[in-house]
């Protein structure tokens, strides 16, 4: 029996290993909350190290962009290409300068708008699969961070916390397939909800082929999760199809917060029902009657979809 | 030489087995980091070299014991700290690479530079796979392209490009410390 242990150790291990994984993951897919023994330890002990690295990665890229590439004309034109770098150093640093003061103001000013504190954080690392969509941030429970809690930018809705450590957070991206979000389409008021694809992008889904979605239409939250505020950007559809048979249309949605390029993002300090208290955020009823022209009244139809259909092809179907 | 692996190696001291599984901690944790941030920003997201499966390949080629499962084990579920929500996931991928890796090494003359990078090539995809069948029994994901197999195979290719050199590093690493 030993023997037959001893002998097939590396198969019996891996089994035992394969059924707990199978364990964790059918515990994962059933429960809302995170079942992750080990995860807060392993985020907590790589979120210095991987700031520092990311650290590091930044100053070496400068570098590389300032100098490394510059060596061949360096040596022609010494004196002038020291003076240029030095006026590209400053314009560069000027100009980082000033878009991260942009950058800030905006993030401050959609602080000043929810009704709840909000802590800003810095994106320090990315997701670690191309199938996935997350983000590490650089601040987590001392500064009242806990999962389930909404992450915004001044574009819109970001994601929702998913894990959390002393000093780091995860976010989960609207566009990760994991994510689902209730959201409006704000001309029409037609209700749906929001989820990552396994490529890029977002789906709109549960909503009847009969309901009016055209491209180019806003889609904004519409409160009911609980997680966002109601009236929150989040993108605009990019792509409507009525053609696969079934209860539901298709329709793709284009975030209106690139994730690829944040730098920094704002965690609302809250959840449920204190971010349903007065709307702060402009929604379609805030806002007035839509654009005309974003109602095909007059001007030009919307914009076409990448396979060269527009937002009415669903209405013609639809006759 | 016959293909069938027949010799096996005499079974190293408990010292170099621990400083082997430090060497694959280090290597594990900074393939980790490098695919968090550093790989992300070259590459733009779209595909991400994976260290970490050239690492479990590299298990399932060389640690035929209760530390090398382990490992393949262990990396999945760092990798699932740091990617998606669906804890396990990773995981499951991970343990049934190393197990299909060394259920081919057993069997077949695996001891050369090319072989590895057959292994990581078939590893990638196999990962990909059990991820991708994973999700669709989990997640109910009714929609997948042909964008998603092009995706596989862009990132088996990068993985496998990217072997000589891990197990290149690894080797010279275990090599140095007397742990080989």
């Amino acid at each position: 029996m030993l023997e037959f242990v001893r002998r097939n150790r590396v198969l019996l291990s891996s089994g035992f290993f394969l059924l707990c994984s199978l364990g964790l993951l059918s515990a994962n897919a059933r429960n809302p909350g995170r079942i992750d023994p080990l995860g807060h330890v392993f985020l907590e002990v790589m979120a210095p190290f991987q700031r520092l690295t990311a650290g590091v990665a930044g100053v070496t890229r400068g570098l590389f962009d300032r100098y490394v590439m510059l060596v061949g004309t360096q040596a022609e034109n010494e004196e002038l290409h020291a003076r240029i770098r030095d006026l590209e150093r400053k314009g560069t640093h000027q100009s980082e300068m000033e878009l991260m003061n942009r950058r800030l103001k905006r993030l401050l000013a959609l602080e000043r708008e929810l009704p709840v504190k909000a802590v800003a954080a810095s994106v320090t690392a990315r997701d670690a699969s191309v199938w996935f969509q997350s983000l590490t941030l650089n601040k987590g429970e001392l500064e009242g961070i806990q999962a389930g809690m909404p992450v915004m930018a001044p574009e819109g809705v970001v994601g929702v916390i998913s894990a959390t450590s002393m000093h780091a957070s995860r976010v989960l991206l609207l566009t990760d397939p994991n994510s689902g979000i209730d959201v409006l389409v704000q001309r029409t008021r037609v209700r749906g909800i929001l989820s990552g694809l396994l490529e890029q992008g977002t789906t709109l889904k549960y909503v009847k082929r009969s309901d009016d979605v055209r491209v180019g239409d806003r889609v904004v939250a519409s409160g009911l999760d609980g997680v966002f505020p109601k009236g929150l950007p989040v993108g605009r559809v990019t792509k409507v199809s009525r053609k696969d048979r079934g209860l539901f249309l298709y329709a793709e949605v284009t975030p209106d917060a690139d994730a690829s390029r944040l730098e920094e993002v704002l965690v609302a300090l809250a959840t449920g029902e204190e971010l349903r208290r007065p709307a702060l955020l402009p929604s379609a009823a805030d806002v007035g009657p839509p654009d005309p022209a974003m109602l095909g009244i007059f001007g030009p139809p919307a914009p076409a979809s990448k396979d060269g259909r527009d937002g009415r092809e669903g209405r013609g179907a639809q006759r | 030489m016959s293909l069938l692996q027949t010799t096996h190696a005499p079974a190293p001291s408990i010292g170099a087995e621990i400083r082997a599984a430090g060497i694959y901690v280090v290597t594990g944790t900074c393939a980790l980091l490098l695919q968090t941030t550093v790989l992300h920003g070259l590459t733009g997201g779209r595909i991400i070299p994976d260290l970490v499966l050239i690492l479990c390949v590299y298990l399932g080629l060389h640690e035929h014991n209760l530390g090398g499962a382990t490992g393949a084990f262990l990396l999945g579920y760092l990798l699932d700290s740091f990617s998606g929500s669906l804890v396990g996931l990773h995981a499951f991928a991970m343990t049934t690479v190393y197990l299909v890796v060394y259920l081919v090494s057993r069997r077949l003359w695996m001891d050369n530079t090319l072989s590895g990078v057959a292994m990581v090539f078939l590893g990638s995809l196999l990962k990909g796979i059990a991820i991708v069948i994973a999700l669709a029994a989990y997640l109910s994901i009714d929609r997948m392209s042909f964008g998603v197999a092009q995706t596989l195979f862009a990132e088996a290719l990068l993985a496998a490009a990217l072997t000589p050199v891990v197990f290149g590093v690894l080797g010279w690493a275990k090599r140095g410390a007397g742990a080989s």
